[in-house]
């Protein structure tokens, strides 16, 4: 027994290992990438409408310091980010990390349930449409799905914005309330962006589902269960479901690994102040220690994510657990 | 179990009685974007000012009216070789508490100037030499050289009065809360959403402001700001997108509230062969249809523009000169065959994907010069590359939207001026004319305005031969307004994007 | 074979068809267009459909039928060629993540997570700062963007084939490593890379929307379905029609070729062939 935990420990810990490694590769190319991308941070932050002198674009460029060779930029920045100091925002000086611990949690609340929305719409849809497969409503499920994968989610959060905000004025068009300030209004502001989000991806996860049970209820041990007489109820819960769990919780990671930096579009249209966001934001005004400071908090969510679905797989899928240990 | 669900519906409740107790003079403003900074001599977008606006007075600003109005300043006073001006303060008070003296602004004028200063406007404010102050309440500015705008770059939002105690200790950290001796005093800035000012009680307009606060929420995209208009989620909002404009005009809880100060004009790389040669440049202002430009990017809102961009009432503005162009193709080709292209040529237009109007206004000039036999290749970079792009000169021509900064003529030479920095924002790269730097040279150093009235004549007529720029129209500006908004002004001309100064005069019924 | 399916299912035969008209328009979208598109009408911007326009036009008064033929040659385009880069990359990859020696096989599959972490926009801008925007490179970004989307598909899909029976009587037979990929593993995962493609697909089209905001998009004037998607965002009040269009079409090209695709797997499937 005692083994096995240290076994599980050991895993674990290899895993860590593993993912700041990784963490550190993303880093490195995420910091060379900023170098090689058009556009001046300078500019920007010398006004609107002004004529910068050169003189005053040498001097601000010192004064960030990105008139220092790449290299010992680069080294100053990881030793820092070592320190969870990922510097300053060039325009105004306010601390990254503040930036990111503000924006992640609200990233995160909203990947996390619009997910939710999005399993419970999809992995139920997926299983009816692939147990009757080839019936009328098989089709018309799949018709639905293909069709939700096939708007784009800013067109399904107009339409939502249209309908429940404009139309009938029961929910906020957007924007965000702090928790903290008022329960009611901060979800009812998450509401239609979770929604908006959840719903493109429960249709591919419906597809995903449906094809993996299909998958699974093609294999010869399905059928040797049906021979030997077991109920068909329990074929599919015992025995199919949980085989094509692997594949499902696969692309459910995926996706909710995706959504980190994948908000984008849902973030700008509702409002949402979350990671992505800021990203955004940041790349507009090349503010280069921002961006970098968003994009490894987006990578760092992302693999801490993968991790606990690898931990999740093992869970599942107990040959995995055997094979690997 | 039960213990959550108290603390659940007492932060219901109070938050909800918060919500109430606020709600009567509480002003939401949905902003285009988020100020990169709040540095005061920055210029960091039409957002920013509206901001700064709130919280910072000058000596000067302009009013409702587009007219300068005095405000720290009671008035002034000018020597007749326009080297000395005096002003006497008035009455008021920081922030902090702290009376506004002939220190501080003494302290904030030289933090504008100062050798190594980022402030916007340091190379015209660079002719104040000497600040002198008689006693607490007169300031006298000595120039090394006559500088007639001078009170209108004193009273841009960027030459903000600040405490000198303030700028001591936190004149170089860009994060410290701004002090000032507007109308509202800076309470929060919640990074990436919103920034709230609170009413400053003592300020020294008896009466305003007459909202207890206001919350500057931050809307990047368009559509996004429009619906929150709409919903009720905010009661202003600024950049109203030109396609919404109609239907918020015809609905019964909205305003709109216009003016036509901006233009969107060509700005040409003088070096590229073909743009070298005024005719072609002329060509291209003869062969654009403004209707389509204004039709299509503009969804009609705006007014077309055959001369200089100089709005009426401004120096330099006749009416017979405002029209010197027109829609005449065939003169267009005309002009291209005397320059030596009778079968036109190839040539990149550099605009942004990020807006929709340059992108569109770009898509159109695109249309109507095929049809003169010149073919544009559109290079659509995001707003940031286009900017460095603009700021070497890697452009044949680019789609330009601006305004001038200030109400006098000297607005100008930012654009039209050659001299030594000739690739730069605002001016056509590597257009350096002598008689025109001559022309605004004299403009600016010439006190009498019948005299000054007669060289910016001159310099229209230059300015027109030459066309360095071709001006395509004046684009309508406008914010939008719930009806209970009352008092907000769209300044007119070249100041819309200064019209944040009128939130002291809103009310909400 | 296919014949019979075709024979047997009409849903089939109607995907096939519609698949086989959109690449027919997509070849001769331009002699097909009845109008100029690219010609402006400022005096009719986002009109309805009427005689003169079937469908409406667009912001710039451009005819809106036009701009659906001729859009379908860039949209194939980049969604072809991207879902084929990462479509090929990807299964390789992935299959040698889960097939390969152990040392290799764990460099890959990180390599994956790394990838995987890179915001898509990042990506993207560098693509922006070294080639010019167009079909090519928006094909290779997006490609490139799913990469590891296929392999970690066929990563998980590969697992579960190599522990089946009939793959431990291919090896000990002692059949080659190339002919156990060829023949064993990819019949057998092909069926969730199917899914996949057809999920690809249709992301490469609104994700080409979504980059045409960074400037790199398929240049203006010439228009694709993702882009017309996007602007008409913006024109909802005005013109509705003007979104329904291109979206109506991008969803029933999806269906076609899910349907399509479906089936195609179930037919190559060997073990649901047997049924």
């Amino acid at each position: 027994m005692s083994a096995s935990i240290a076994g599980a420990l050991l895993l674990i810990c290899r895993k860590l290992l593993t993912a700041l490694i990784q963490l550190w590769v993303v880093a490195t190319l995420i910091f060379s990438v900023m170098y090689i991308m058009p556009g001046d941070p300078v500019l920007l932050l010398l006004g609107a409408d002004s004529n910068p002198s050169p003189e005053a674009i040498a001097s601000m460029r010192a004064q960030l310091g990105l008139d220092q060779p790449a290299v010992s930029q680069y080294f100053v920045w990881l030793w820092n980010a070592l320190h969870l100091d990922f510097g300053k925002s060039l325009t105004n000086g306010y601390p990254v990390s503040n930036y990111v611990m503000q924006n992640l949690p609200r990233t995160l609340e909203l990947a996390f349930v619009a997910i939710i929305i999005a399993a419970l719409v999809g992995v139920p849809l997926g299983v009816a449409a692939a147990l009757k497969r080839g019936s009328t409503r098989d089709t018309v499920l799949t018709s639905i799905a293909t069709l939700g994968i096939s708007v784009p989610v800013y067109i399904v959060g107009t339409l939502l914005v249209l309908v429940f905000s404009l139309k009938l004025g029961w929910l906020p068009a957007s924007g965000y309330t702090d928790i903290a300030r008022n329960v009611v209004e901060h979800f009812r502001k998450l509401a239609l962006p979770a929604i908006a989000l959840g719903l493109g991806l429960a249709a591919s996860i419906a597809r995903m589902t449906r094809s993996s049970v299909l998958e699974i209820l093609g294999r010869d041990f399905v059928r040797a269960l049906r021979a030997k007489g077991m109920s068909e109820r329990r074929i599919i819960w015992q025995h199919v479901l949980r085989n094509a769990a692997i594949p499902i919780v696969t692309i459910i990671g995926l996706q909710l690994g995706n959504l980190m930096g994948g908000t984008v579009l849902v973030e700008a249209m509702f409002n949402w102040p979350g990671l992505s966001t800021l990203l955004v934001g940041a790349v507009s005004a090349r503010n280069y220690p921002l961006v970098q400071g968003s994009m490894l908090a987006i990578a760092a969510a992302f693999i801490l994510i993968n991790l606990l679905v690898e931990l999740l797989y093992s869970l599942l899928d107990p040959r995995i657990r055997r094979k690997r240990s | 179990m039960k213990r959550g669900m108290f603390w659940t519906a007492l932060a219901l409740a109070t938050s909800v009685f918060a919500q109430q107790a606020f709600a009567e003079g509480s002003l939401y403003f949905g902003l285009s974007g988020e100020p990169s900074t709040l540095e005061s001599t920055i210029n960091a977008g039409a957002p920013a000012r509206t901001i700064r606006l709130a919280i910072h007075r000058g000596l000067f600003n302009y009013g409702p009216d587009g007219k300068l109005s005095s405000e720290l300043a009671e008035g002034y006073e000018v020597t007749p070789d326009a080297l000395i001006y005096t002003f006497k303060l008035r009455d008021a008070k920081f922030h902090d508490g702290s009376a506004v003296t002939s220190a501080d602004v003494k302290a904030s004028i030289e933090r504008m100037t100062a050798k190594d200063s980022k402030a916007t406007y340091r190379n015209e404010l660079g002719v104040i030499q000497t600040i002198e102050t008689p006693d607490t309440k007169t300031v006298k500015l000595v120039l090394s050289k006559p500088f007639v705008p001078l009170v209108h770059y004193l009273a841009l939002p960027e030459s903000a009065i600040i405490p000198a105690a303030w700028i001591k200790a936190h004149g170089t950290d860009p994060n410290a809360a701004p002090v000032g001796a507007g109308p509202f005093k800076f309470t929060n800035w919640e990074r990436g959403r919103e920034l709230t000012v609170e009413k400053f009680d003592s300020y020294y307009k008896q009466g305003k402001p007459h909202l207890d606060d206001v919350h500057y929420v931050f809307y990047g995209d368009e559509n996004t700001r429009v619906n929150a208009l709409k919903s009720g989620d905010v009661d202003i909002i600024d950049y109203v997108p030109w396609k919404d404009a109609a239907s918020i005009e015809s609905s019964s809880d909205l305003k709109l509230a216009s003016t036509t100060g901006p233009f969107m004009m060509l700005q040409f790389n003088t070096k590229f062969e073909p743009f070298s040669k005024p005719e072609v440049r002329q060509a291209i202002s003869y062969a654009i249809d403004r209707s389509t430009v204004i039709n299509t990017a503009f969804s009609g809102r705006g007014t077309p523009l055959f001369g200089i961009a100089i709005p009426e009432g401004y120096m330099g503005y006749s009416k017979e000169k405002a029209n010197f162009f027109k829609h005449d193709p065939a003169k267009a080709k005309e002009l291209l065959a005397k320059a030596g292209y009778p079968d036109g040529f190839e040539v990149r237009l550099l605009a942004t994907s990020q807006y929709g109007f340059h992108n569109n206004t770009a898509i159109a000039v695109q249309a109507e010069l095929a049809k003169i036999g010149i073919k544009v290749k559109l290079d659509l970079p995001d707003w940031s590359g286009r900017m460095a792009k603009n700021n070497a000169g890697d452009y044949d021509f680019l789609v330009a939207g601006t305004a001038g900064d200030i109400a006098d003529p000297d607005w100008l030479s930012n654009f039209f001026y050659g001299g030594t920095q000739l690739v730069r924002l605002n001016n056509s790269a590597y257009f350096d004319d002598k008689a025109i730097n001559d022309l605004l040279d004299k403009g600016r150093v010439t006190l009498d305005p019948v005299e000054r009235e007669k060289i910016y004549g001159q310099f229209v007529d230059r300015a027109l031969e030459q066309s360095p720029f071709v001006y395509m129209m004046w684009r309508d500006q406008s914010f939008g307004l719930n009806k209970k908004v009352t008092g907000f002004t769209n300044l007119p001309g070249f100041l819309t994007f200064q019209s944040g100064i009128t939130v002291e005069n809103v009310e909400l019924k | 074979m296919i014949l019979a399916a075709i024979r047997s299912q009409p849903a089939f035969l109607a995907g096939i068809i519609f698949i086989g008209l959109v690449i027919f328009i997509g070849i001769f979208g331009s002699w097909l267009a009845p109008q100029d598109p690219f010609l402006l009408h400022p005096d009719k911007v986002n009109q309805a459909g009427s005689a003169a326009h079937w469908l409406g036009t667009d912001e710039f008064g451009r005819d809106l039928l036009s701009r659906l033929l001729i859009g379908v040659q860039p949209t194939l385009m980049v969604a072809i060629g991207a879902t084929a880069i990462a479509g090929f990359f990807g299964t390789f990859v992935g299959i040698a993540g889960a097939y390969g020696r152990p040392l290799a096989s764990f460099l890959i599959m990180r390599g994956i997570d790394v990838m995987l972490s890179f915001p898509p926009i990042l990506l993207a801008l560098l693509a922006v700062g070294f080639w010019e925007s167009g079909v090519l490179s928006l094909a290779v970004v997006i490609g490139v963007l799913y990469i590891p989307h296929f392999a970690r598909v066929a990563h998980a899909a590969t697992l579960q084939v190599t522990r089946m029976e009939f793959m431990e009587a291919e090896r000990a037979m002692g059949a080659s490593t190339w002919r156990v990929v060829f023949t064993a593993i990819l019949p057998n995962i092909l069926s969730p890379l199917v899914v996949q493609a057809t999920l690809t697909v249709a992301a490469a089209i609104l994700l080409e929307s979504g980059l045409s905001f960074l400037g790199l998009g398929i240049v203006p004037p010439e228009p694709s379905w993702g882009q017309m998607i996007g602007t008409a965002r913006g024109y909802l009040g005005q013109n509705p029609m003007y979104v329904i269009w291109p979206s109506l079409l991008l969803a029933l090209t999806v269906l076609a070729i899910n349907v399509v695709g479906d089936r195609l797997r179930d037919i190559l499937d060997p073990r649901l062939r047997e049924e």
